[in-house]
Parts: C-alpha cells; structure tokens; sequence
C-alpha cells in the first residue's frame, strides 16, 4: 500500500447524467423529471454529523418531507 | 451545539480494535446536566450522541439527560435531537420505548458475520448470539435503526457474507468502515482480499438495486452519493468546531481519538469552550500534503483528523492505508454507480441525489 495521488480521473457519468437532469428541471421548472424535486433531502448546513456514524435527524419541516418520501417509496432514508 | 457524551469509560465487551482504554469512570450527574446546558448555549440545535465505553451501562444517566433536554427545549424552543452508538447487548423493551419516544437514533455496533472474530464479552466469551436477538428486538422498535460494522484485517474474509447477513436480518441502513489506529495492522494481501470482498458487495447491492429492495450500505453508496451532490463527507468532520466529545470527567476534545492529549484539550463543561484554543486548531487544519495533487482530493476521507491522527499521528497527515483503501472504495463505487444508472436511471437518482 502506498499513497499514489491519481491524476485524469473522470467524474462518473451517473454523475453528470444526475445534475444535468436537476439542471434540466430547474430551467423549465416542469415536474417531468421527477426525482429532481428530492434535492430538499439534502441536508442544510445545520444538519450537523455527530460522531458515531449515525446520522441526525434533519430539520422538522425536512424530516417530514422526507418521511413522507421515504413512506411513499421515493426516496430512500440516506440522509447523513 | 453538538456534543458527545462519553457517560462511561466502561464496557462489558473487549474488542479487538478498539483503542478507548477502558476503566470504571463514569459521569456524574452534575457533568451531563452542564453538558447538557452546554449543548443547549449555542445555535439553533441542541444535539447529544450518547458514546462510551458502553453507554448502556449508564441507562439512569440517559434517562436524566433525555428528561432534562426535551423539558428544555420546550421551554426555550431550541430544537433537541440525540442518538447513541451502543453495542446492543444491555437494549431491553423499557429503554426502547424511552428512545422511540425521544426518536433517540439508535447506531449499533454489529459485525455480522465476523463479530465473534473481533468482539467478545469482557470475560472472552462470544456476543453474536446475543447481539443477533438484541438486534432483532431494536429493529422491531426501531426499523430504520442502523448496523455499524468495524471491518479489521481478520474479519476481512466475511465483509460480503455480513453485508448480506444484516440486510436479511432487516436492516435498511448498514455502515461498513475499517478498522485503524494502534491495534490491528493491515497488510498488502489484506487489502487485496478486502478488495474482492467489495467487488461481491457490489454485486449483491446491484441485485437489491434490481429487486427494488431499499438497503443503504454506506461505504459504497455513500460515495455514490457524496459524488453526485458534490459533498465531501470528511469535510463535515472540523475538529472542535461542528461536535466535541465530553470527557466522563467534563473535559472537551476536537474528537475521540484526541481524548486524554491534554495539547488538544479545548475546555470543560463548567468553564467553557477555549474559542482561542479552537480557533488555532481550525487555522492549523489543512489539506494533507500528499493529497494536494490529487484528483480525488475532494472525494475521499484525507481531512478526516481523527483517521489521521489514528494512523499517522498527525492530524493533517494520512496514511498508505487509508489512501490505499479511499481509492479503492472509489472505483468500486463509481463502477456500481454507473452499472446502476444504466439499468434505471430514474430509480437511481430517487436514491442518491
């Protein structure tokens, strides 16, 4: 083992496929798109990382619409 | 603020990695009520992490703090939140239906397949056995409850089967993370076969992915995520600055692998927080020399302090380990993530973005 920094890495093609998507939706701001309105899952910048590995429970207003995603099968619990 | 609760220095398991030394200190009371209040001083949030040694061996101490905090956060209209890693093996019915009640997160220490390779009780005898019902009874009150497993270099050839294992037990939210510091020592070949092991995991994950099977195993998916929302987890880790362990005795540390360097020592509970002390420490946080040049910089755990204060002995210094492994764990995952979106990508952005 040994610390060898990589150079020409490419970023994913999932990756840019998922923000041009996000992109997409935000410009026409249709809902056709529809897993581009799960954006609010991610944490604001007070949902703090406690040591331990398990995450907090993130602002009330986007627990609850984060609940009711995770209940309807939308999006998964993966907040952390 | 956010604050770790180290209520005992005390543990009834004797784990092969671990590197908190244990001996019987417990907090006082008078301790986790100034933490509590301490907790509650500063920001909008008030948050606990119950830790230890064992934190159920101090179940009374809990309660307290649960009681105290939820009466004050009606009274002053800051918002509480807490949760706890455990080992699982002190859970009972009564102390669920308290936690459920506090919507306490509940982390539990669990290796699957390989937790009587490295943990056993404090006598040698083995807790699988134990754990597996106690996980079963948390999961019954708790379904999104989640399994944090601590991969060292012998319990290596069972990360794919305690993948699997766990899932089937009924957990939805696994973390996978290996073991550093002191105590267990990786080789080349190690590192290779873990290697295999991820590749199998990644396989399995693929198959859930198919069956539309909910199942979130952190060390690939979480850098699935990390990617496409453009967040480096590790950059949430600023020593003394987002969380602070607190000490059975009341002294506060940037994080736990600091505990006890007392050149790290960043105040009390009955005195305060030395601002000073963690504003120089901010200053002298910095991005590893050797990852400067990297393209993964941003993607990977090197500004993890506490990893590479584990590892190096230096906080601003990672390892061939970690480097090794952080490159490893990249590749993998993005290979799945791309098979993934391949095969549906709106599933696939419903899940990680």
């Amino acid at each position: 083992m040994k610390i060898s920094p990589l150079k020409d890495y490419k970023k994913p093609l999932y990756a840019i496929g998922i923000a041009a998507a996000i992109a997409a939706t935000a410009l026409t701001g249709c809902g056709e798109v529809e897993y581009a309105g799960t954006a609010d899952t991610k944490p604001t910048e007070s949902q703090v990382e406690l040591s331990g590995n398990v995450a907090m429970a993130p602002e009330e207003t986007t627990r609850e619409t984060v609940n009711s995603l995770i209940t309807a099968g939308i999006v998964s619990n993966n907040i952390d | 603020m956010n604050l770790t609760l180290h209520l005992t220095d005390n543990c009834n398991m004797d784990c092969s990695y671990c590197i908190r030394e244990k001996c019987p200190k417990d907090m006082s009371e008078e301790v986790l009520y100034k933490a509590c209040d301490l907790a509650f001083s500063k920001g909008t949030r008030a948050g606990l992490c119950f830790f230890g040694g064992e934190p159920l061996l101090k179940k009374d101490l809990i309660y307290k703090a649960l009681d105290y905090c939820e009466k004050k956060s009606e009274e002053t209209g800051i918002r509480f939140d807490c949760k706890m890693t455990t080992n699982g093996t002190l859970l009972d019915e009564e102390f669920l239906e308290r936690a459920v009640k506090a919507h306490l997160g509940i982390g539990m220490s669990f290796d699957g397949k390989a937790q009587d390779v490295c943990r056993v009780f404090a006598n040698g005898k083995p807790t699988s056995s134990v754990v597996e019902e106690k996980a079963k009874l948390l999961l019954k009150y708790m379904p999104e409850a989640s399994a944090l497993a601590t991969i060292a270099p012998q319990a290596v050839p069972f990360y794919a089967e305690s993948v699997r294992y766990l899932h089937e037990l009924g957990f939805k939210h696994v973390s996978f993370v290996i073991a550093y510091g002191h105590k267990v020592n990786w080789t080349d070949s190690d590192l290779d076969l873990l290697r295999e092991q991820l590749e199998k995991t990644a396989v399995y994950l693929k198959d859930l992915f198919i069956k539309k099977d909910r199942f979130y195993m952190s060390a690939l998916d979480s850098k699935i995520s990390d990617c496409i929302r453009g967040n480096n987890t590790a950059e949430r880790c600023h020593l003394g600055v987002r969380q602070l362990p607190v000490t059975p005795s009341g002294e506060l540390y940037p994080c736990t692998s600091f505990i006890g360097d007392k050149d790290y020592l960043l105040g009390n509970v009955f005195d305060g927080i030395d601002n000073k002390k963690v504003a120089e420490l901010a200053k002298k946080s910095s991005t590893p020399e050797t990852c400067k040049g990297c393209d993964l910089v941003k993607r990977c755990t090197n500004s993890c302090g506490c990893a590479n204060r584990m590892n190096t002995g230096n906080e601003n210094q990672v390892s061939p380990l970690q480097c090794t492994y952080e490159r490893m764990l990249i590749e993998i995952s993005d290979r799945l993530g791309e098979e993934l979106y391949q095969t549906d990508p709106e599933r696939f952005a419903k899940k990680y973005s």
